[in-house]
């Protein structure tokens, strides 16, 4: 299993405290000053799908697809509240985002571990082909003015390109740099910012560029407390809890499909890499 | 796997022997306030396995008064492979806290629900105090492995080679309310120390560096100092006359937590206290 030798290498050598691996990894470009940092991944409901398709693909196909949904909060421990969105339950100061995208790319374990991005005048990157992209925040939240009354549909942001037929870009060209710096069989390791200063919808709450930071695993520990419900849980008689499959931790779920194609295929080149055999 | 394997690997250097017992750094909370004793079994005082160093001389120094924690020990149960895996592929030890930098009235059991927790917060009720999120894993077989410093491993959290974790924080200063995150790529540094952990009360204490910046002292967060960060958490129900609901009536009832064992048992990571 090549992902059980990966990590075990892992350890092989030793390394830089904030270093994931022996393997190769992409360094990001670092935020600018105003840019404002969110973690994202924290969200009980967060989910992040990826799906790996031969390698060389013919013309047109897809060899890699991405797709995610998720918050900057952590989740609450209350099961009944998986499924509650931010939208419904606003919280201050924190995103949600979805991010769809696949690519064509010959051997994407390796190609994609870049830094792709999009700005007013420039090509879209061939790389990326986008199939939806949208942001919730509460990040410029003013508990003055919002505390009673969220307008909610002020702060949801949509994408269109600056060349757009159907749309002003002026009102929603939002530019944004994807940098995957982590490719892993288990694990993908992402910085999204986008850029929504120069789009007068969006400007007003969203007035700094957001740096989104994933760190998805596939390797997530599932585990909660059986029962536990305010005013039943905290008790004494029920301390030690059963295990059962909702989440206390391990909010963090990354899923991954191989469709003909192989893991030890897709993951050929950590091989090479590194001598693991 | 031990604690002083798992630091020369990560090329540490914390102290690798268990130290004597952490003296008293407190002045209020973890005293009954209706019982009129000091705390000798749980909360501050308590003496813990390791000794986790003093805070730097200029960092702003933070105590957890209410805290919803859980943590999880967990056991890679190789049955389940390849069919879909709950657990990490190694022992592992997670711990996930939410807290405030003060004893909120309400009881934090109530206040987990929806994440309300930090609202006073962000909203300017409570200003100058500080929301606390944290998220810690560190593998190992048992309470030695983890005990001790550990660097933040990038973030990368559920490593098989050494500890992670990420840390958020945020406070109002009156004007706005300002979040800061720990970062991957070394662009912030940060080290949580573990003094103890059982399923009755886990101590440890977090020191957040902005390193060399300028990633975390942009326009509208700017943050500076080191931080340190120091959790006490009870297990729930544990604390003497204390109800856990009831947080209004006493000064003592600051944490909501509790522990998980993932396809294991408390005896199985706590085999000593079969002869208790």
């Amino acid at each position: 299993m090549i992902a059980y030798l990966m990590l075990t290498a892992a350890g092989a050598t030793p390394l830089e405290d904030h270093i994931l691996d022996e393997y190769p990894w992409q360094e990001c470009s670092p935020p600018s000053d105003d840019t404002w940092i969110v973690r994202m991944g924290g969200r009980a409901w967060s989910s992040t799908s990826i799906s790996w398709f031969p390698q060389e693909p013919e013309p047109g196909d897809a060899s890699f697809g991405f797709e995610s949904v998720a918050g900057s909060y952590p989740a609450p421990t209350e099961p009944d509240d998986h499924y509650f969105l931010l939208s419904s339950i606003p919280l201050p100061y924190e995103a949600e985002m979805y991010w769809r995208f696949r690519s064509s790319l010959d051997h994407p374990s390796r190609s994609l571990q870049s830094e792709f991005s999009y700005g007013m005048g420039d090509e879209w990157p061939e790389e990326i082909v986008v199939n939806q992209q949208s942001l919730y925040h509460s990040l410029s939240y003013n508990a003055e003015e919002d505390a009673d009354a969220w307008p909610w549909d002020d702060y949801i942001v949509t994408f269109c390109n600056w060349d757009e037929v159907a749309y002003d870009p002026r009102e929603c060209f939002v530019g944004w740099t994807m940098c995957i710096s982590h490719l892993r069989p288990d694990r993908m390791v992402m910085a999204w910012t986008m850029d929504a200063t120069q789009a007068s919808e969006y400007r007003e709450h969203l007035p700094n560029p957001v740096m989104m930071v994933f760190d998805e695993m596939e390797q997530y520990g599932i585990a909660t407390l059986l029962n536990f419900k305010v005013g039943e849980a905290f008790t004494s008689e029920n301390l030690w809890y059963e295990v059962v499959y909702l989440t206390v931790f391990g909010d963090k779920a990354l899923s991954v499909y191989y469709s003909d194609t192989t893991e030890e295929e897709v993951w050929s080149h950590l091989h090479s890499d590194t001598g693991v055999q | 796997m031990t604690r002083c394997a798992l630091a020369l690997a990560a090329l540490l250097v914390p102290g690798c022997t268990r130290d004597k017992p952490k003296p008293d750094p407190t002045t209020d909370g973890g005293t009954p306030a209706d019982g009129g004793t000091t705390t000798e079994t749980w909360g501050p005082g308590r003496p813990v396995s390791y000794t986790c160093p003093d805070p730097p001389d200029d960092a702003v120094r933070v105590r957890m008064g209410t805290a919803i924690a859980h943590q999880v020990f967990y056991e890679y149960n190789e049955n389940t492979w390849p069919v879909r895996v709950l657990t990490p592929r190694f022992p592992l030890y997670a711990l996930k806290v939410r807290g405030l930098s003060y004893t909120d009235p309400d009881s934090c059991a109530a206040l987990d629900v929806e994440n309300l927790y930090m609202l006073d917060v962000r909203n300017g009720v409570k200003l100058n105090e500080y929301d606390i999120e944290l998220l810690v894993t560190l593998p190992g077989t048992g309470v030695e492995d983890w005990l001790g410093e550990h660097g933040d491993g990038g973030g990368h959290l559920v490593r098989p080679d050494r500890g992670a974790h990420q840390l958020s924080f945020g406070y109002h200063d009156g004007t706005t309310y300002h979040w800061i995150d720990s970062l991957p790529y070394g662009w912030t540094r940060s080290t949580v120390c573990m003094g103890e952990i059982t399923p009755e009360f886990t101590y440890l204490t977090v020191l957040f560096d902005p390193a060399d910046g300028p990633y975390m002292t942009n326009h509208r967060n700017p943050w500076t100092r080191p931080l340190w960060l120091e959790i006490i958490l009870t297990a729930t129900g544990s604390e003497e006359k204390v109800d856990p609901m009831d947080c209004a009536s006493t000064a003592s009832c600051r944490s909501c937590f509790g522990t998980v064992y993932s396809a294991t048992t408390r005896e199985d990571w706590f085999p000593s206290e079969k002869t208790e």
